[in-house]
Protein backbone atom coordinates (compact mmCIF):
# COMPACT_ATOMS: atom_id res chain seq x y z
CA UNK A 1 0.00 0.00 0.00
CA UNK A 2 2.77 2.46 0.91
CA UNK A 3 4.44 1.70 -2.86
CA UNK A 4 1.10 2.56 -4.07
CA UNK A 5 1.31 5.81 -2.26
CA UNK A 6 4.55 6.86 -3.73
CA UNK A 7 3.49 5.73 -7.22
CA UNK A 8 0.18 7.98 -7.12
CA UNK A 9 2.44 10.51 -6.12
CA UNK A 10 4.40 10.50 -9.00
CA UNK A 11 1.28 10.44 -10.94
CA UNK A 12 -0.09 13.10 -8.98
CA UNK A 13 3.11 15.25 -9.85
CA UNK A 14 2.55 15.09 -13.93
CA UNK A 15 -1.35 15.01 -13.90
CA UNK A 16 -1.38 18.27 -11.58
CA UNK A 17 1.30 20.50 -13.75
CA UNK A 18 -0.48 19.15 -17.15
CA UNK A 19 -3.84 20.25 -15.33
CA UNK A 20 -2.32 23.44 -13.68
CA UNK A 21 -0.91 24.67 -17.22
CA UNK A 22 -4.47 24.64 -18.51
CA UNK A 23 -4.96 27.26 -16.59
CA UNK A 24 -1.62 29.74 -16.26
CA UNK A 25 -1.20 32.38 -19.00
CA UNK A 26 2.81 31.61 -19.51
CA UNK A 27 2.11 28.44 -20.98
CA UNK A 28 -1.57 28.14 -21.56
CA UNK A 29 -5.03 30.52 -22.18
CA UNK A 30 -4.99 31.71 -18.42
CA UNK A 31 -6.65 31.13 -15.56
CA UNK A 32 -9.52 33.47 -16.82
CA UNK A 33 -9.71 32.03 -20.44
CA UNK A 34 -9.03 28.43 -18.98
CA UNK A 35 -12.25 28.24 -17.46
CA UNK A 36 -14.59 29.34 -20.48
CA UNK A 37 -17.08 26.73 -21.50
CA UNK A 38 -15.71 26.63 -25.05
CA UNK A 39 -12.23 25.74 -23.96
CA UNK A 40 -13.19 23.29 -21.02
CA UNK A 41 -15.34 21.88 -23.55
CA UNK A 42 -12.54 21.41 -26.14
CA UNK A 43 -10.31 19.65 -23.09
CA UNK A 44 -12.50 17.51 -21.84
CA UNK A 45 -14.05 16.22 -24.97
CA UNK A 46 -10.49 14.80 -26.02
CA UNK A 47 -10.37 11.31 -24.88
CA UNK A 48 -6.72 11.61 -23.54
CA UNK A 49 -7.54 14.10 -21.36
CA UNK A 50 -10.62 11.74 -20.44
CA UNK A 51 -7.88 8.94 -19.91
CA UNK A 52 -5.70 11.60 -17.74
CA UNK A 53 -8.45 12.88 -15.14
CA UNK A 54 -9.82 9.45 -14.55
CA UNK A 55 -6.08 8.37 -13.16
CA UNK A 56 -6.02 12.43 -11.63
CA UNK A 57 -9.27 11.05 -9.47
CA UNK A 58 -7.72 7.31 -8.77
CA UNK A 59 -4.67 8.45 -7.56
CA UNK A 60 -5.89 11.70 -5.79
CA UNK A 61 -8.63 9.93 -3.76
CA UNK A 62 -5.68 6.78 -2.96
CA UNK A 63 -3.34 9.46 -2.28
CA UNK A 64 -5.29 11.55 -0.47
CA UNK A 65 -7.59 8.91 1.73
CA UNK A 66 -3.99 6.94 2.77
CA UNK A 67 -2.21 9.73 3.96
CA UNK A 68 -5.73 10.91 6.19
CA UNK A 69 -5.78 7.52 7.10
CA UNK A 70 -1.89 7.40 8.65
CA UNK A 71 -3.28 10.41 10.48
CA UNK A 72 -5.66 9.01 12.15
CA UNK A 73 -4.48 5.83 13.10
CA UNK A 74 -1.36 8.50 14.40
CA UNK A 75 -3.82 11.04 16.36
CA UNK A 76 -6.47 8.32 17.85
CA UNK A 77 -5.64 5.88 20.14
CA UNK A 78 -9.38 4.48 20.09
CA UNK A 79 -9.50 1.51 17.76
CA UNK A 80 -12.91 1.31 16.49
CA UNK A 81 -13.44 5.30 16.33
CA UNK A 82 -10.00 4.60 13.83
CA UNK A 83 -11.85 2.23 11.76
CA UNK A 84 -15.04 3.88 11.82
CA UNK A 85 -13.68 6.73 10.74
CA UNK A 86 -11.50 5.13 8.04
CA UNK A 87 -14.69 3.18 7.01
CA UNK A 88 -15.84 6.59 6.18
CA UNK A 89 -13.74 8.00 4.29
CA UNK A 90 -13.05 5.09 2.07
CA UNK A 91 -16.94 5.24 1.31
CA UNK A 92 -17.27 9.07 0.22
CA UNK A 93 -13.97 8.57 -1.49
CA UNK A 94 -15.19 5.88 -3.81
CA UNK A 95 -18.42 7.51 -4.03
CA UNK A 96 -16.65 11.00 -4.95
CA UNK A 97 -14.37 8.75 -7.58
CA UNK A 98 -17.21 7.57 -8.83
CA UNK A 99 -18.98 10.71 -9.40
CA UNK A 100 -16.00 12.69 -10.56
CA UNK A 101 -15.59 9.45 -13.29
CA UNK A 102 -19.26 10.00 -14.48
CA UNK A 103 -18.78 13.76 -14.72
CA UNK A 104 -16.00 13.40 -16.68
CA UNK A 105 -17.28 10.61 -18.91
CA UNK A 106 -20.66 12.48 -20.05
CA UNK A 107 -18.23 15.87 -20.42
CA UNK A 108 -17.12 13.86 -23.39
CA UNK A 109 -20.93 14.04 -25.30
CA UNK A 110 -20.45 17.97 -24.63
CA UNK B 1 -0.49 1.27 15.91
CA UNK B 2 2.67 3.89 15.60
CA UNK B 3 2.94 5.81 18.51
CA UNK B 4 2.31 9.41 18.75
CA UNK B 5 3.08 10.35 22.63
CA UNK B 6 2.43 14.17 21.61
CA UNK B 7 -0.76 13.64 19.93
CA UNK B 8 -1.43 16.85 17.41
CA UNK B 9 0.96 18.91 19.49
CA UNK B 10 3.93 17.00 18.43
CA UNK B 11 3.10 18.58 15.28
CA UNK B 12 3.50 21.97 16.25
CA UNK B 13 6.69 22.17 18.54
CA UNK B 14 9.19 20.36 20.96
CA UNK B 15 12.36 19.96 21.75
CA UNK B 16 15.05 20.41 19.11
CA UNK B 17 12.89 20.36 16.43
CA UNK B 18 14.57 21.59 13.45
CA UNK B 19 13.05 22.63 9.72
CA UNK B 20 12.35 19.14 8.41
CA UNK B 21 9.69 18.78 11.42
CA UNK B 22 7.96 21.75 10.29
CA UNK B 23 7.74 20.86 7.01
CA UNK B 24 6.20 17.62 8.33
CA UNK B 25 3.29 19.51 10.22
CA UNK B 26 2.80 21.48 6.75
CA UNK B 27 3.01 18.26 4.57
CA UNK B 28 0.25 17.51 6.79
CA UNK B 29 -2.04 20.64 7.29
CA UNK B 30 -1.65 21.14 3.72
CA UNK B 31 -2.41 17.21 2.69
CA UNK B 32 -5.52 17.67 4.80
CA UNK B 33 -6.50 20.86 3.09
CA UNK B 34 -6.21 19.52 -0.23
CA UNK B 35 -8.19 16.82 0.21
CA UNK B 36 -10.59 18.78 1.41
CA UNK B 37 -10.77 20.57 -1.52
CA UNK B 38 -10.51 17.48 -3.51
CA UNK B 39 -14.38 16.70 -2.54
CA UNK B 40 -15.52 20.20 -3.07
CA UNK B 41 -13.75 20.10 -7.05
CA UNK B 42 -15.75 16.67 -7.52
CA UNK B 43 -18.92 18.36 -6.55
CA UNK B 44 -18.43 21.54 -8.30
CA UNK B 45 -17.04 19.93 -11.66
CA UNK B 46 -19.93 18.13 -11.86
CA UNK B 47 -22.25 20.93 -12.93
CA UNK B 48 -19.99 20.19 -16.09
CA UNK B 49 -21.73 17.30 -17.22
CA UNK B 50 -25.00 19.16 -17.09
CA UNK B 51 -23.57 21.79 -20.19
CA UNK B 52 -22.97 25.58 -20.36
CA UNK B 53 -25.51 26.96 -18.12
CA UNK B 54 -24.86 25.10 -15.35
CA UNK B 55 -21.33 25.29 -15.52
CA UNK B 56 -20.89 29.29 -16.01
CA UNK B 57 -23.34 29.36 -12.80
CA UNK B 58 -20.90 27.45 -11.19
CA UNK B 59 -17.86 29.54 -12.48
CA UNK B 60 -19.19 32.57 -11.76
CA UNK B 61 -20.82 31.86 -8.14
CA UNK B 62 -16.37 31.25 -7.85
CA UNK B 63 -15.65 34.34 -9.31
CA UNK B 64 -15.39 36.70 -6.07
CA UNK B 65 -12.44 37.58 -4.15
CA UNK B 66 -12.38 35.29 -1.64
CA UNK B 67 -12.53 32.47 -4.13
CA UNK B 68 -9.60 33.85 -5.92
CA UNK B 69 -7.78 33.93 -2.22
CA UNK B 70 -8.84 30.53 -1.84
CA UNK B 71 -7.73 29.23 -4.93
CA UNK B 72 -4.50 30.65 -4.84
CA UNK B 73 -4.00 29.13 -1.26
CA UNK B 74 -4.71 25.53 -2.51
CA UNK B 75 -2.29 26.80 -5.28
CA UNK B 76 0.03 27.24 -2.68
CA UNK B 77 -0.63 24.20 -0.55
CA UNK B 78 -0.36 22.37 -4.15
CA UNK B 79 3.08 23.52 -4.98
CA UNK B 80 4.72 22.93 -1.56
CA UNK B 81 2.93 19.44 -1.04
CA UNK B 82 4.29 18.36 -4.48
CA UNK B 83 7.77 19.62 -3.90
CA UNK B 84 8.68 18.79 -0.37
CA UNK B 85 6.65 15.05 -1.57
CA UNK B 86 9.62 14.83 -4.76
CA UNK B 87 11.74 15.57 -1.41
CA UNK B 88 10.51 12.88 0.69
CA UNK B 89 10.25 10.58 -2.17
CA UNK B 90 14.10 10.83 -2.57
CA UNK B 91 14.99 10.70 0.53
CA UNK B 92 12.50 7.56 1.07
CA UNK B 93 13.95 6.00 -1.97
CA UNK B 94 17.66 6.66 -0.49
CA UNK B 95 18.56 9.07 -3.08
CA UNK B 96 19.93 12.47 -1.85
CA UNK B 97 20.81 11.08 1.99
CA UNK B 98 24.66 11.83 1.39
CA UNK B 99 27.22 9.58 2.75
CA UNK B 100 26.99 7.53 5.54
CA UNK B 101 29.92 8.32 8.07
CA UNK B 102 30.87 6.77 11.56
CA UNK B 103 28.61 7.57 14.36
CA UNK B 104 30.67 10.17 16.86
CA UNK B 105 29.70 11.98 20.01
CA UNK B 106 27.74 14.32 19.62
CA UNK B 107 25.96 12.68 16.37
CA UNK B 108 24.90 16.04 14.24
CA UNK B 109 27.01 15.62 11.49
CA UNK B 110 25.65 12.22 10.91
CA UNK B 111 21.93 13.46 10.82
CA UNK B 112 22.06 16.87 9.13
CA UNK B 113 24.45 16.39 6.17
CA UNK B 114 24.97 19.32 3.55
CA UNK B 115 22.87 17.53 0.39
CA UNK B 116 19.69 17.33 1.93
CA UNK B 117 19.66 20.68 2.88
CA UNK B 118 20.80 21.63 -0.34
CA UNK B 119 18.17 20.33 -1.93
CA UNK B 120 15.84 21.58 0.26
CA UNK B 121 16.84 25.18 -0.30
CA UNK B 122 16.98 24.85 -4.18
CA UNK B 123 12.97 23.03 -3.79
CA UNK B 124 12.64 26.15 -1.66
CA UNK B 125 13.58 28.75 -4.23
CA UNK B 126 11.75 26.76 -7.06
CA UNK B 127 8.58 27.19 -4.78
CA UNK B 128 8.67 30.43 -4.59
CA UNK B 129 9.32 31.30 -8.29
CA UNK B 130 6.04 29.02 -8.76
CA UNK B 131 4.23 30.92 -5.93
CA UNK B 132 5.15 34.02 -7.10
CA UNK B 133 3.82 32.94 -11.05
CA UNK B 134 0.44 32.11 -9.28
CA UNK B 135 -0.06 35.01 -7.43
CA UNK B 136 0.77 36.71 -10.09
CA UNK B 137 -2.24 34.88 -11.86
CA UNK B 138 -4.64 34.31 -9.39
CA UNK B 139 -4.53 37.62 -7.59
CA UNK B 140 -3.59 40.09 -10.10
CA UNK B 141 -4.64 39.49 -12.92
CA UNK B 142 -8.34 38.72 -12.36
Amino acid sequence: MWLLQISTAIVLVVAVTVHLASFTSFVGPGRTEGLEFPVVRSRVVNPLYTVMYILFLGAGFYHGIYGVRTIISELLPNRSLRRFLVAILVVAGLAFFGWGTYTVLVALTL
Amino acid sequence: MPSNRWGIRGWLGGRGYRLDRYLYTLHRITGVGLVAWLFLHVYSMSYLGGGREPFEYIIDAYNQPMAHLGEFFMIAALIFHGLNGIRLGFLELGFLLGRPKRPVYPYREVVVQKLPRVVLLTLMVIGGIFLAFAAFEYLFLL
